[in-house]
């Protein structure tokens, strides 16, 4: 069992991972509801293929790259950071010991050269040879130690009261006993039990492997506004003007520039620069303008973008979920009858149909196919009042009742257009006599009711932090104290406890997938949520941008160039 | 004249407690609290308690606010929940970035303003009058911000004739002296990087002085239409003098002391428009900086926004009044 505390900050990284699409989510919050108006299939879909290596990659030249986004960085240090804005200038900055490639959930090696285990316990990591960071220093067993013992002890030399480690906390805190060096090449990680979950926990930015000099030199300032962070990845910082812009420079001498794996090219945008622009407009402004190559768009801008010639639609396979939940603490929501006439009695794929502009499928269960242990066999809840009403009766409720239903403030990917999305819910239920009466709140208060357990029936969702189940269903439906429901929705079934919890500790992968899909069919049956849409990852780029590779889990611009 | 000045100091003491302590009750009546802005959809409520605990947003609100007088005694502004940089490091950064938008809004809206205004009454009922009129009541019934995204549009996104935002290109690095850009940019000797700057300065300060301008020109042109129907105008002009001495030299100056009284107190209302203004262009300044705080409920930021304004707002009072005293000694002998 690993820890029951459990990714409290998961939330954030997800901003990370639906980058441009949901980044916007918070600042939209404030702006008009989005309107998507119902169309075919994306213009273009980029290749799949996890590691598909752009061809005709182009001398590299003096080419700067601007990335427009809502909000400043929190500072440049990975382990320590919680939030989007600052994980997405990391990820450039810093390697991890593994990754996760493209578009896959598959881990692979990275700044380690390989790594293996025999019981899932101890595990050894054979470092890459020749690595040097952005100071010189080199990269070997001593300096991953380094790292590691910082994020590990509460007391070590080169922690800070004002720090917090807290991916470290959730992620290792209760599952890491000790790190060795092996030799210079190799470094070792006990478990104190066995998990499979090591490696692809690995791949989070967070535990990017950074230079013990410059952590040494700069003291608390490393990383922050007063400081340089120092990595060995593609791009080195360069200079941050406070909630104005970051610069970071490429890496020349990076280790992968001359490693002949396919997907490591060395970079051919010798400048990349993070601009931070809050509001929405501006910001799509700005594109259209010119003088940014990316941005982070409100749901509502890429709707314009649509037809336009100017800009390739780029589509990531779903990694989330949009579902409605209920509390069943409060009657009659305690009747799986009652939650499945929520399924039956709503015709979800018209309101998929015309609310998500083709980015997003009917989901079937919880978790999108995408990842491990997704149910294949589950087929959605076909819309049918006839059973929507027989499940009433069955449920002793055969007039119908009444109820609130709360609707999310926010434009997400996975509900793009909350408002509207609720009016089409209410008007199917009313037809079969459940009365919505619809309500919704700021953001923050809507968060915190919900997970009071404040609101009967309501709506939420999920993107993947990891690409990994235990990230997933896992996190949606383990107990957080490990002993009782969690007050959100309390939901207890003991046996879905059991599988989830094995999930974290199984090895092998076959294994893993058949618990996984066991609970899918559990959380399928009983349905204590009912599961609505798997949105796709959508980004608008301009056309200028040549070689856009789709990557789920961050953003990657080595391989980019903007023809100008 | 001392004592005057001083009691009128005084007197403003008890004003800005007040505000103090209205705007931190009002700000922590707000519904969500920064933690559950900062943790969002999955925080645990262990989380949201260990964190409220560790900023202190447990405890009794006069025990916060006292606390925070003490801070503020010792020249502590606090440090901002969402960054955690000391607030006191973010004004100094962003307070020039707004002077110097705030400085050119104010010239051209006083230049424009004052200018259209005298026109306006010399040529009173003309088709100038009728048109700065109709510009004038434009300029005070647009929105700011919509007027912003408009100019964008049209200037930026469609002509292209200057930047959309920020304040500088995004690859030029700027060495910072005086936080000006126009001046640092002159000091660093790029007259490439002024023009850079000045070329992004023109939207937002031209949108920016539109909060001005409507008022100095109604003003300028009431008060200018009232000095040339004086007995001193009349007697200027039949000692002979020249029409253009008679406007400028015994017409304008007169005229002209209501409206830099006026000028004075929109200094505030520019603040105001700052807010919407700098957000609109990325305006790394204090009223962005106010924007993100309050979508972010950062308190220590808010607490600091208020406050500077207040202090804006009185001082600018203040001064107009005691200028009031020095024209006028009646009011300082009351």
């Amino acid at each position: 069992m690993s820890s029951k505390k459990d990714n409290r900050l998961s939330r954030r990284r997800f901003l990370i991972v639906a980058g441009a699409t949901t980044a916007a989510g918070l600042l939209a919050a404030c702006g008009p509801a989005a309107t998507v108006a119902p169309t075919a299939a994306p213009a273009a879909t980029a290749a799949p293929a996890a590691t598909a290596v752009p061809t005709a990659v182009p001398v590299a030249k003096e080419s700067v790259f601007i990335v427009g986004r809502g909000g400043d960085s929190v500072m440049l240090d990975p382990a320590i950071v919680t939030d989007g804005e600052s994980s997405r200038v990391c990820t450039p900055i810093y390697d991890t010991l593994t990754i996760i490639i493209g578009t896959s959930t598959k881990v692979v090696p990275w700044l380690a050269e390989s790594f293996t285990t025999t019981d899932s316990k101890v595990w050894d990591f054979k470092l890459r040879q020749g690595v040097k960071f952005h100071d010189g220093e080199t990269l070997n067993a001593t300096a991953v130690k380094f790292n590691f013992d910082r994020w590990q002890n509460k007391d070590n030399k080169y922690r800070y009261p004002s720090q917090k480690y807290e991916y470290w906390d959730i992620e290792f805190g209760s599952l890491i006993d000790k790190t060795e060096i092996v030799d210079e090449s190799t470094f070792r990680i006990t478990l104190k039990e066995a998990s499979g979950l090591l490696p692809v926990k690995l791949s989070q930015f967070n535990f990017g492997i950074a230079s013990p000099k410059a952590i040494a030199d700069q003291g608390e300032k490393y990383a922050t506004q007063a400081g340089k962070p120092v990595g060995t990845g593609r791009f080195k910082f360069d200079s941050w003007v406070p909630n104005d812009k970051i610069t970071l420079l490429r890496n020349d001498d990076w280790w992968g520039g001359n490693a002949k794996l396919d997907y490591t090219q060395a970079p051919v945008i010798t400048k990349l620069i993070f601009r931070s622009i809050p509001d929405n407009s501006t910001r799509f402004a700005e594109l259209q303008a010119g003088t940014l190559d990316q941005a982070d768009l409100a749901q509502t801008d890429m709707a314009t973008l649509k037809d336009n010639k100017d800009y390739q639609l780029i589509v990531t396979p779903s990694m989330g979920v949009g579902y409605i939940n209920f509390n069943q603490a409060i009657k009659p929501f305690d009747k799986p009858e009652v939650r499945k006439a929520f399924a039956y009695g709503v015709n979800w794929d018209a309101i998929i149909t015309t609310f998500y502009g083709g980015l997003a499928t009917r989901a079937a269960g919880f978790t999108p196919p995408a990842i491990l242990g997704s149910n294949p066999n589950l087929k959605p809840y076909e819309y049918s009042p006839d059973k929507a009403k027989e499940m009433l009766k069955a449920a002793g409720l055969p007039d119908g009742f009444s109820t609130d239903f709360w609707y999310i403030p926010v434009i997400r990917g996975y509900f793009p257009d909350s408002k509207a999305i609720a009016e089409a819910m209410s008007a199917d239920l009313a037809k079969i006599g459940i009365k919505l009466t619809l309500k919704t709140k700021d953001w923050a208060p809507y968060l915190d009711d919900r997970k009071n357990g404040k609101f009967p029936v309501w709506m939420l969702g999920w993107g993947s932090d990891n690409g990994d189940p235990d990230n997933f269903i896992g996190y949606h439906f383990i107990y957080i104290d490990g002993k009782t429901p969690n007050p959100e929705d309390n939901y207890a079934n003991p046996k879905l406890q059991t599988l989830l919890n094995q999930g974290r500790t199984e090895g092998d992968v076959a294994k893993r997938e058949k618990i996984y899909q066991e609970a899918e069919q559990i959380v399928y049956d009983e349905l204590p949520r009912v599961p609505v849409a798997w949105p796709e990852g959508a980004t608008y780029w301009p056309v200028r941008v040549k070689n856009v590779v789709p990557w789920v889990f961050r953003d990657r611009y080595e391989y980019m160039f903007v023809q100008r | 004249m001392t004592t005057y000045i001083f009691r009128r100091i005084l007197t403003v003491i008890p004003t800005l407690l007040a505000v103090s302590i209205l705007s931190f009750i009002f700000i922590r009546l707000i519904p969500g609290n920064p933690v559950t802005v900062m943790l969002g959809e999955r925080a645990r409520q262990q989380d949201i308690d260990q964190y409220k605990e560790q900023m202190g947003l447990n405890e009794p609100i006069y025990v916060q606010y006292i606390k925070y007088l003490g801070q503020i005694a010792q020249g502590n502004l606090g440090v901002s929940i969402i960054n955690r940089v000391p607030v006191m490091d973010q004004l100094a950064y962003r307070l020039p970035a707004t002077v110097e938008a705030i400085v050119v809004a104010l010239i051209i809206g006083i230049s424009v303003g004052v200018g259209a205004g005298v026109l306006a009454a010399l040529k009173r009922n003309s088709l100038i009058d009728t048109a700065s009129n109709v510009v004038a009541l434009t300029g005070v019934s647009i929105p700011i911000f919509w007027l912003a995204l408009i100019a964008i549009y049209l200037f930026a996104v469609s002509l292209k004739w200057v930047p959309p935002g920020g304040r500088i290109d995004a690859e030029i690095q700027i060495t910072r002296v005086t936080g000006f850009y126009l001046i640092d940019s002159l000091l660093m000797g790029r007259l490439d990087y002024f023009g850079n700057a000045l070329k992004h300065m023109i939207l937002p300060s031209l949108v920016l002085s539109t909060t001005v301008m409507p008022n100095i020109m109604r003003l300028t042109r009431a008060s200018m239409l009232e000095v040339l129907r004086t007995d001193y105008v009349r007697t200027a002009r039949a000692k002979g003098l020249k029409e253009r001495s008679v406007i400028l030299k015994h017409a304008l100056r007169n005229a002209l002391l209501p409206v830099v009284t006026v000028i004075g107190l929109q200094v505030g209302g520019l603040l105001g428009g700052a807010i919407l203004t700098e957000n609109a262009f990325s305006w790394t300044g204090m009223g962005s900086w106010y924007f993100g705080a309050i979508s972010g409920r950062d308190y220590p930021v808010i607490q600091v926004a208020i406050m500077f304004n207040a202090v804006i707002f009185v001082a600018m009072t203040m001064l107009v009044d005691i200028s009031y005293a020095f024209i006028d000694p009646r009011i300082r002998l009351k």
